[in-house]
Protein backbone atom coordinates (compact mmCIF):
# COMPACT_ATOMS: atom_id res chain seq x y z
CA UNK A 1 0.00 0.00 0.00
CA UNK A 2 2.90 2.30 0.55
CA UNK A 3 3.95 2.35 -2.85
CA UNK A 4 1.03 4.67 -3.73
CA UNK A 5 2.41 7.46 -1.41
CA UNK A 6 4.18 10.16 -3.49
CA UNK A 7 8.00 11.14 -2.27
CA UNK A 8 6.65 13.74 -0.58
CA UNK A 9 4.53 12.32 1.60
CA UNK A 10 7.10 9.80 2.89
CA UNK A 11 9.25 12.57 4.00
CA UNK A 12 6.43 13.85 6.03
CA UNK A 13 6.19 10.58 7.86
CA UNK A 14 10.32 10.80 8.19
CA UNK A 15 9.85 14.53 9.58
CA UNK A 16 7.28 13.16 11.95
CA UNK A 17 9.33 10.35 13.41
CA UNK A 18 12.17 13.00 13.63
CA UNK A 19 10.07 15.15 15.45
CA UNK A 20 9.01 12.07 18.04
CA UNK A 21 13.04 11.54 18.20
CA UNK A 22 12.27 8.22 16.59
CA UNK A 23 14.33 8.53 13.13
CA UNK A 24 15.14 5.84 11.25
CA UNK A 25 12.32 3.37 13.06
CA UNK A 26 12.07 0.52 10.97
CA UNK A 27 8.98 -0.58 12.75
CA UNK A 28 6.96 1.92 12.73
CA UNK A 29 7.89 3.49 9.57
CA UNK A 30 5.33 1.22 7.31
CA UNK A 31 2.97 1.33 9.90
CA UNK A 32 2.59 5.11 9.40
CA UNK A 33 3.14 4.85 5.72
CA UNK A 34 -0.27 2.65 5.71
CA UNK A 35 -2.00 4.55 7.92
CA UNK A 36 -0.95 7.26 5.47
CA UNK A 37 -2.32 5.42 2.54
CA UNK A 38 -5.92 5.50 4.13
CA UNK A 39 -5.99 9.46 2.35
CA UNK A 40 -5.03 8.07 -1.36
CA UNK A 41 -8.57 6.97 -2.71
CA UNK A 42 -10.97 9.54 -3.12
CA UNK A 43 -14.67 8.39 -2.98
CA UNK A 44 -16.98 9.08 -5.82
CA UNK A 45 -18.83 12.69 -5.30
CA UNK A 46 -22.61 11.89 -4.42
CA UNK A 47 -25.14 13.99 -6.95
CA UNK A 48 -25.44 16.92 -4.82
CA UNK A 49 -21.73 17.85 -4.32
CA UNK A 50 -21.82 17.31 -8.22
CA UNK A 51 -24.38 19.51 -8.90
CA UNK A 52 -22.26 21.78 -6.75
CA UNK A 53 -19.29 21.06 -8.73
CA UNK A 54 -20.91 21.17 -12.08
CA UNK A 55 -21.76 24.89 -11.34
CA UNK A 56 -20.02 26.88 -13.90
CA UNK A 57 -17.98 23.84 -15.20
CA UNK A 58 -20.87 22.83 -17.47
CA UNK A 59 -23.57 25.33 -18.62
CA UNK A 60 -22.89 28.67 -16.84
CA UNK A 61 -24.87 31.07 -14.79
CA UNK A 62 -28.03 29.33 -15.10
CA UNK A 63 -27.49 26.07 -14.20
CA UNK A 64 -24.92 26.89 -11.21
CA UNK A 65 -27.85 29.51 -10.37
CA UNK A 66 -30.58 26.49 -10.62
CA UNK A 67 -27.38 24.58 -8.65
CA UNK A 68 -27.01 27.19 -5.98
CA UNK A 69 -30.78 27.50 -5.06
CA UNK A 70 -31.52 23.77 -5.05
CA UNK A 71 -28.59 22.81 -2.90
CA UNK A 72 -27.91 25.64 -0.99
CA UNK A 73 -30.57 25.84 1.52
CA UNK A 74 -30.31 21.98 2.18
CA UNK A 75 -26.54 22.66 2.78
CA UNK A 76 -27.12 25.53 5.22
CA UNK A 77 -30.06 23.51 7.14
CA UNK A 78 -27.37 20.61 7.45
CA UNK A 79 -24.71 22.32 9.42
CA UNK A 80 -26.91 24.33 11.71
CA UNK A 81 -28.83 20.75 12.29
CA UNK A 82 -25.74 18.76 13.42
CA UNK A 83 -22.78 21.10 14.03
CA UNK A 84 -23.14 19.72 18.07
CA UNK A 85 -19.27 20.41 18.52
CA UNK A 86 -19.68 24.25 18.04
CA UNK A 87 -23.05 24.25 20.02
CA UNK A 88 -21.30 22.36 22.80
CA UNK A 89 -18.24 24.68 23.23
CA UNK A 90 -21.02 27.76 23.08
CA UNK A 91 -22.69 25.90 25.77
CA UNK A 92 -19.67 25.57 27.78
CA UNK A 93 -18.68 29.01 27.51
CA UNK A 94 -22.60 29.85 29.23
CA UNK A 95 -21.82 27.75 32.23
CA UNK A 96 -18.48 29.90 32.53
CA UNK A 97 -20.24 32.87 32.34
CA UNK A 98 -23.02 31.67 34.54
CA UNK A 99 -21.08 30.39 37.20
CA UNK A 100 -19.07 34.24 37.35
CA UNK A 101 -22.07 35.58 37.23
CA UNK A 102 -23.43 33.86 40.09
CA UNK A 103 -20.32 33.62 42.04
CA UNK A 104 -20.29 37.89 41.36
CA UNK A 105 -23.94 38.24 42.96
CA UNK A 106 -23.53 36.06 45.38
CA UNK A 107 -20.47 38.49 46.77
CA UNK A 108 -22.59 41.50 45.71
CA UNK A 109 -25.15 40.50 48.27
CA UNK A 110 -22.89 39.25 50.68
CA UNK A 111 -21.34 42.63 50.93
CA UNK A 112 -25.03 44.33 51.55
CA UNK A 113 -25.69 41.88 53.92
CA UNK A 114 -22.86 42.84 55.98
CA UNK A 115 -23.02 46.74 55.69
CA UNK A 116 -26.96 46.68 56.46
CA UNK A 117 -25.66 44.85 59.93
CA UNK A 118 -25.90 47.78 62.50
CA UNK A 119 -22.98 46.03 64.39
CA UNK A 120 -21.11 46.43 61.56
CA UNK A 121 -21.64 49.99 60.51
CA UNK A 122 -20.84 50.72 63.68
CA UNK A 123 -17.76 48.93 63.96
CA UNK A 124 -17.07 50.74 60.79
CA UNK A 125 -17.89 54.29 62.01
CA UNK A 126 -16.42 53.75 65.49
CA UNK A 127 -12.79 52.73 63.07
CA UNK A 128 -13.73 55.69 60.72
CA UNK A 129 -13.79 58.05 63.49
CA UNK A 130 -10.93 56.55 64.96
CA UNK A 131 -8.68 56.83 61.36
CA UNK A 132 -9.84 60.68 61.12
CA UNK A 133 -9.15 61.63 65.23
CA UNK A 134 -5.68 59.75 64.29
CA UNK A 135 -5.18 61.98 61.32
CA UNK A 136 -6.61 64.99 62.79
CA UNK A 137 -4.87 64.65 66.13
CA UNK A 138 -1.58 64.18 64.90
CA UNK A 139 -1.78 67.94 62.94
CA UNK A 140 -5.02 68.90 65.33
CA UNK A 141 -3.13 72.52 66.70
CA UNK A 142 -1.82 74.03 64.19
CA UNK A 143 -4.75 73.11 61.89
CA UNK A 144 -7.22 74.17 63.96
CA UNK A 145 -5.21 77.50 64.92
CA UNK A 146 -4.89 77.95 60.78
CA UNK A 147 -8.64 76.83 60.69
CA UNK A 148 -9.61 79.75 62.98
CA UNK A 149 -6.92 81.96 62.68
CA UNK A 150 -7.81 83.15 59.18
CA UNK A 151 -11.44 84.67 60.24
CA UNK A 152 -9.80 87.13 62.44
CA UNK A 153 -8.38 89.98 60.41
CA UNK A 154 -5.56 89.65 57.99
CA UNK A 155 -3.12 91.91 59.29
CA UNK A 156 -2.78 89.26 62.49
CA UNK A 157 -2.30 86.27 60.50
CA UNK A 158 1.89 86.54 60.01
CA UNK A 159 1.82 87.33 64.01
CA UNK A 160 -0.20 84.73 64.70
CA UNK A 161 0.78 81.72 63.13
CA UNK A 162 4.64 81.47 64.55
CA UNK A 163 2.24 82.40 68.51
CA UNK A 164 0.11 79.73 67.49
CA UNK A 165 3.10 76.98 67.07
CA UNK A 166 3.86 78.03 70.54
CA UNK A 167 1.01 78.36 72.75
CA UNK A 168 2.64 77.34 76.23
CA UNK A 169 4.68 80.28 76.14
CA UNK A 170 2.30 83.03 77.43
CA UNK A 171 5.19 85.36 77.09
CA UNK A 172 5.36 85.32 73.50
CA UNK A 173 1.32 85.87 72.19
CA UNK A 174 0.79 89.00 73.58
CA UNK A 175 3.96 90.82 72.34
CA UNK A 176 3.35 88.86 68.61
CA UNK A 177 0.13 90.10 68.42
CA UNK A 178 -0.16 93.18 69.71
CA UNK A 179 3.05 93.96 67.36
CA UNK A 180 0.97 92.67 64.62
CA UNK A 181 -2.08 94.81 65.52
CA UNK A 182 -0.40 98.25 67.30
CA UNK A 183 3.15 98.43 65.50
CA UNK A 184 4.02 101.99 67.17
CA UNK A 185 1.45 101.89 70.40
CA UNK A 186 2.67 98.34 71.66
CA UNK A 187 6.33 98.11 71.47
CA UNK A 188 6.56 100.15 75.10
CA UNK A 189 3.91 98.52 76.43
CA UNK A 190 4.97 94.69 75.76
CA UNK A 191 8.01 95.03 78.20
CA UNK A 192 5.79 95.94 81.04
CA UNK A 193 3.29 93.17 80.19
CA UNK A 194 6.13 90.68 80.12
CA UNK A 195 7.55 91.39 83.17
CA UNK A 196 4.14 91.47 85.12
CA UNK A 197 3.24 88.24 83.96
CA UNK A 198 6.75 86.66 84.64
CA UNK A 199 6.35 88.22 88.25
CA UNK A 200 2.89 86.79 88.56
CA UNK A 201 3.78 83.51 87.45
CA UNK A 202 6.70 83.66 90.44
CA UNK A 203 4.38 84.51 92.85
CA UNK A 204 2.12 81.53 93.79
CA UNK A 205 -0.79 83.10 95.66
CA UNK A 206 -2.53 84.99 93.26
CA UNK A 207 -3.82 83.65 89.88
CA UNK A 208 -2.69 84.66 86.44
CA UNK A 209 -5.43 85.60 84.54
CA UNK A 210 -6.53 88.05 86.65
CA UNK A 211 -3.41 90.84 85.66
CA UNK A 212 -3.31 89.30 81.75
CA UNK A 213 -7.03 90.12 81.03
CA UNK A 214 -7.07 93.42 82.40
CA UNK A 215 -3.63 94.53 79.94
CA UNK A 216 -4.61 92.25 77.38
CA UNK A 217 -7.96 94.09 76.72
CA UNK A 218 -6.20 97.55 76.68
CA UNK A 219 -4.10 96.74 74.28
CA UNK A 220 -5.11 94.46 71.93
CA UNK A 221 -8.66 94.24 70.09
CA UNK A 222 -10.81 91.65 70.83
CA UNK A 223 -10.46 88.91 68.62
CA UNK A 224 -6.79 88.94 69.77
CA UNK A 225 -8.00 88.58 73.54
CA UNK A 226 -9.90 85.81 72.45
CA UNK A 227 -7.01 84.10 71.55
CA UNK A 228 -4.94 85.06 73.77
CA UNK A 229 -7.09 83.96 77.05
CA UNK A 230 -6.94 80.64 76.03
CA UNK A 231 -2.89 80.05 76.63
CA UNK A 232 -2.58 82.23 79.19
CA UNK A 233 -5.39 80.37 81.21
CA UNK A 234 -4.06 77.08 80.53
CA UNK A 235 -1.00 77.58 82.20
CA UNK A 236 -1.22 79.68 84.80
CA UNK A 237 -4.22 77.48 86.89
CA UNK A 238 -1.49 74.23 86.14
CA UNK A 239 1.27 76.39 88.08
CA UNK A 240 -0.70 78.26 90.55
CA UNK A 241 -2.73 75.24 92.39
CA UNK A 242 0.47 73.01 91.82
CA UNK A 243 3.17 75.07 94.56
CA UNK A 244 -0.30 75.73 97.33
CA UNK A 245 -1.49 71.88 97.14
CA UNK A 246 1.94 69.93 97.30
CA UNK A 247 3.51 71.36 100.06
CA UNK A 248 -0.18 71.18 101.72
CA UNK A 249 0.04 67.54 101.15
CA UNK A 250 3.18 66.14 102.82
CA UNK A 251 3.36 69.10 105.79
CA UNK A 252 0.54 67.23 107.95
CA UNK B 1 -4.28 13.96 -3.83
CA UNK B 2 -1.94 16.78 -3.18
CA UNK B 3 1.37 14.85 -4.84
CA UNK B 4 -0.87 14.95 -8.28
CA UNK B 5 -2.32 18.92 -7.50
CA UNK B 6 -1.54 20.83 -10.57
CA UNK B 7 -0.15 24.39 -9.97
CA UNK B 8 -2.59 26.37 -11.31
CA UNK B 9 -5.49 24.29 -8.63
CA UNK B 10 -2.95 25.92 -6.28
CA UNK B 11 -3.30 29.00 -7.59
CA UNK B 12 -6.85 29.39 -7.93
CA UNK B 13 -7.31 29.30 -3.95
CA UNK B 14 -4.92 32.22 -3.94
CA UNK B 15 -7.15 34.82 -5.05
CA UNK B 16 -10.21 32.72 -3.59
CA UNK B 17 -12.28 36.08 -3.63
CA UNK B 18 -12.92 36.86 -7.41
CA UNK B 19 -13.09 33.23 -8.18
CA UNK B 20 -16.48 30.85 -8.88
CA UNK B 21 -17.40 29.11 -5.57
CA UNK B 22 -18.18 26.29 -7.62
CA UNK B 23 -14.62 25.59 -9.22
CA UNK B 24 -12.83 26.42 -6.60
CA UNK B 25 -15.00 23.56 -4.62
CA UNK B 26 -14.25 21.20 -7.08
CA UNK B 27 -10.28 21.65 -7.26
CA UNK B 28 -10.90 21.30 -2.61
CA UNK B 29 -12.53 18.22 -3.30
CA UNK B 30 -10.11 16.94 -5.55
CA UNK B 31 -7.82 17.83 -3.81
CA UNK B 32 -9.13 16.77 0.02
CA UNK B 33 -12.03 14.52 -0.40
CA UNK B 34 -9.11 11.32 -0.12
CA UNK B 35 -7.67 12.60 3.08
CA UNK B 36 -10.66 13.51 4.94
CA UNK B 37 -12.57 10.20 3.59
CA UNK B 38 -9.22 8.55 5.23
CA UNK B 39 -8.91 10.65 8.45
CA UNK B 40 -12.36 9.42 9.47
CA UNK B 41 -12.02 5.67 8.34
CA UNK B 42 -8.82 5.96 10.48
CA UNK B 43 -10.85 7.50 13.42
CA UNK B 44 -13.20 4.82 12.80
CA UNK B 45 -16.32 6.97 12.01
CA UNK B 46 -19.05 5.06 10.57
CA UNK B 47 -19.98 5.36 6.96
CA UNK B 48 -16.92 7.52 6.28
CA UNK B 49 -18.26 8.07 2.70
CA UNK B 50 -21.88 9.41 3.62
CA UNK B 51 -19.13 11.66 6.41
CA UNK B 52 -17.00 13.27 3.63
CA UNK B 53 -19.75 14.29 1.58
CA UNK B 54 -21.38 15.47 4.45
CA UNK B 55 -18.06 17.64 5.13
CA UNK B 56 -17.75 18.94 1.66
CA UNK B 57 -21.57 20.12 2.12
CA UNK B 58 -20.68 21.75 5.47
CA UNK B 59 -17.79 23.48 3.88
CA UNK B 60 -19.69 24.78 0.32
CA UNK B 61 -21.16 27.65 1.91
CA UNK B 62 -18.44 28.89 3.97
CA UNK B 63 -16.43 29.31 0.81
CA UNK B 64 -16.79 32.83 -0.27
CA UNK B 65 -15.28 34.08 3.14
CA UNK B 66 -12.23 31.66 3.17
CA UNK B 67 -9.15 33.00 3.81
CA UNK B 68 -5.69 31.56 4.05
CA UNK B 69 -5.67 29.60 0.21
CA UNK B 70 -5.56 25.90 0.27
CA UNK B 71 -3.80 25.64 3.55
CA UNK B 72 -6.71 27.48 5.05
CA UNK B 73 -9.01 25.69 3.06
CA UNK B 74 -7.84 22.24 4.51
CA UNK B 75 -7.31 23.82 7.90
CA UNK B 76 -11.33 24.33 7.45
CA UNK B 77 -12.23 21.05 5.88
CA UNK B 78 -10.59 18.99 8.79
CA UNK B 79 -12.04 21.41 10.99
CA UNK B 80 -15.41 20.38 10.09
CA UNK B 81 -14.24 16.62 9.59
CA UNK B 82 -12.84 16.78 13.20
CA UNK B 83 -16.01 18.52 14.36
CA UNK B 84 -18.63 15.52 12.62
CA UNK B 85 -16.28 13.12 14.20
CA UNK B 86 -16.40 14.43 17.58
CA UNK B 87 -20.34 14.50 17.27
CA UNK B 88 -20.26 10.72 16.14
CA UNK B 89 -18.40 9.69 19.14
CA UNK B 90 -20.71 11.36 21.13
CA UNK B 91 -23.83 10.15 19.58
CA UNK B 92 -22.32 6.89 19.63
CA UNK B 93 -21.85 7.71 23.91
CA UNK B 94 -25.51 8.13 23.72
CA UNK B 95 -26.45 5.02 21.90
CA UNK B 96 -27.02 1.97 23.69
CA UNK B 97 -24.22 -0.78 23.19
CA UNK B 98 -24.49 -2.98 20.44
CA UNK B 99 -22.29 -6.09 19.97
CA UNK B 100 -21.07 -5.58 16.51
CA UNK B 101 -21.28 -8.58 13.82
CA UNK B 102 -17.68 -10.40 13.49
CA UNK B 103 -17.65 -12.53 10.71
CA UNK B 104 -14.76 -14.17 12.17
CA UNK B 105 -16.35 -15.92 14.74
CA UNK B 106 -19.22 -17.02 12.72
CA UNK B 107 -18.89 -20.45 11.71
CA UNK B 108 -21.93 -20.95 9.14
CA UNK B 109 -18.98 -19.04 7.06
CA UNK B 110 -15.80 -19.16 5.34
CA UNK B 111 -13.02 -16.66 4.67
CA UNK B 112 -13.62 -15.29 1.01
CA UNK B 113 -10.72 -14.25 -1.19
CA UNK B 114 -12.07 -11.20 -1.47
CA UNK B 115 -12.15 -10.63 2.24
CA UNK B 116 -8.56 -11.19 2.15
CA UNK B 117 -7.60 -8.95 -0.06
CA UNK B 118 -9.96 -6.53 2.06
CA UNK B 119 -8.05 -7.41 4.93
CA UNK B 120 -5.56 -4.75 4.24
CA UNK B 121 -7.14 -2.14 4.38
CA UNK B 122 -9.51 -3.02 7.39
CA UNK B 123 -6.36 -3.70 8.92
CA UNK B 124 -4.84 0.15 8.33
CA UNK B 125 -8.10 1.07 10.01
CA UNK B 126 -7.54 -0.77 13.29
CA UNK B 127 -4.01 0.48 13.08
CA UNK B 128 -4.70 3.06 15.36
CA UNK B 129 -6.75 0.74 18.13
CA UNK B 130 -6.03 0.57 20.90
CA UNK B 131 -4.69 4.30 21.48
CA UNK B 132 -6.09 6.94 23.28
CA UNK B 133 -8.51 9.02 21.64
CA UNK B 134 -6.06 11.86 21.49
CA UNK B 135 -3.40 10.01 20.42
CA UNK B 136 -5.37 8.77 17.74
CA UNK B 137 -6.79 12.13 16.51
CA UNK B 138 -3.28 13.34 16.59
CA UNK B 139 -1.49 10.70 14.40
CA UNK B 140 -4.83 10.80 12.12
CA UNK B 141 -4.57 14.56 11.61
CA UNK B 142 -0.75 14.42 11.18
CA UNK B 143 -0.65 11.46 8.74
CA UNK B 144 -3.49 10.95 7.45
CA UNK B 145 -4.24 14.87 6.50
CA UNK B 146 -1.66 15.63 6.52
CA UNK B 147 -1.98 18.99 8.28
CA UNK B 148 1.16 21.04 10.10
CA UNK B 149 1.31 21.14 13.94
CA UNK B 150 -0.12 24.46 13.35
CA UNK B 151 -3.33 23.31 12.22
CA UNK B 152 -3.62 20.48 14.30
CA UNK B 153 -3.59 22.72 16.65
CA UNK B 154 -5.94 25.26 15.73
CA UNK B 155 -8.27 22.51 14.91
CA UNK B 156 -7.78 20.56 18.30
CA UNK B 157 -7.68 23.66 20.08
CA UNK B 158 -4.35 23.04 22.32
CA UNK B 159 -1.42 24.47 22.11
CA UNK B 160 1.56 23.36 19.83
CA UNK B 161 3.91 22.33 22.34
CA UNK B 162 0.72 20.21 23.43
CA UNK B 163 0.29 19.05 20.01
CA UNK B 164 4.30 18.12 19.53
CA UNK B 165 4.60 15.96 22.82
CA UNK B 166 0.68 14.13 22.31
CA UNK B 167 2.17 13.24 18.95
CA UNK B 168 5.43 11.85 20.64
CA UNK B 169 3.37 10.06 23.09
CA UNK B 170 1.11 8.75 20.54
CA UNK B 171 4.13 7.16 18.29
CA UNK B 172 5.99 6.23 21.28
CA UNK B 173 2.16 3.76 21.98
CA UNK B 174 2.24 3.31 18.03
CA UNK B 175 4.90 1.85 18.51
CA UNK B 176 4.57 -0.53 21.60
CA UNK B 177 1.16 -1.38 20.26
CA UNK B 178 2.92 -3.08 16.86
CA UNK B 179 5.19 -4.32 19.20
CA UNK B 180 3.00 -6.11 20.65
CA UNK B 181 0.76 -7.10 17.60
CA UNK B 182 3.85 -8.27 15.80
CA UNK B 183 4.61 -10.88 18.52
CA UNK B 184 0.96 -11.92 18.88
CA UNK B 185 0.78 -12.53 15.10
CA UNK B 186 4.48 -14.56 15.06
CA UNK B 187 2.72 -16.44 17.89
Amino acid sequence: MSDTAGPRRDGAVDQLLLEAELGGDSQLRPVLLELQALGTVAPEPSAELLALMAGTNVSGAVASRAAATASVPAVEASPAAHDELAARRRAKRRITLTTFSVAVSLGAGGAVAAASDQGFRESFTQLNHAVTSFITGSAGAPAGDQARQPVTPVPTVPGTVPAGTAPGDPASIPADPAAAAHPTATPPSVPPAAAETAGQQTSPGRPGEVPASETLPGAVPGQIANGLGKPAEVPVPSQVPLPGTLPAVPLP
Amino acid sequence: MPDTLAQEEIDIFDDAAGTDPAALFGVAYRTFAGPVLGYLKARGVDDPEAVTQDVFLAFFPKISGLSGGLQGAKSLLFSIAHARMVDHYRRLERRPQLTPYDPLEDSRSTPSAEDHAVELNGAAEALLEGLSGEHQEVLALRVVADLSIEQVAGIMGKSEGAIKQLQRRALHNLKAQTLKRNQANHE
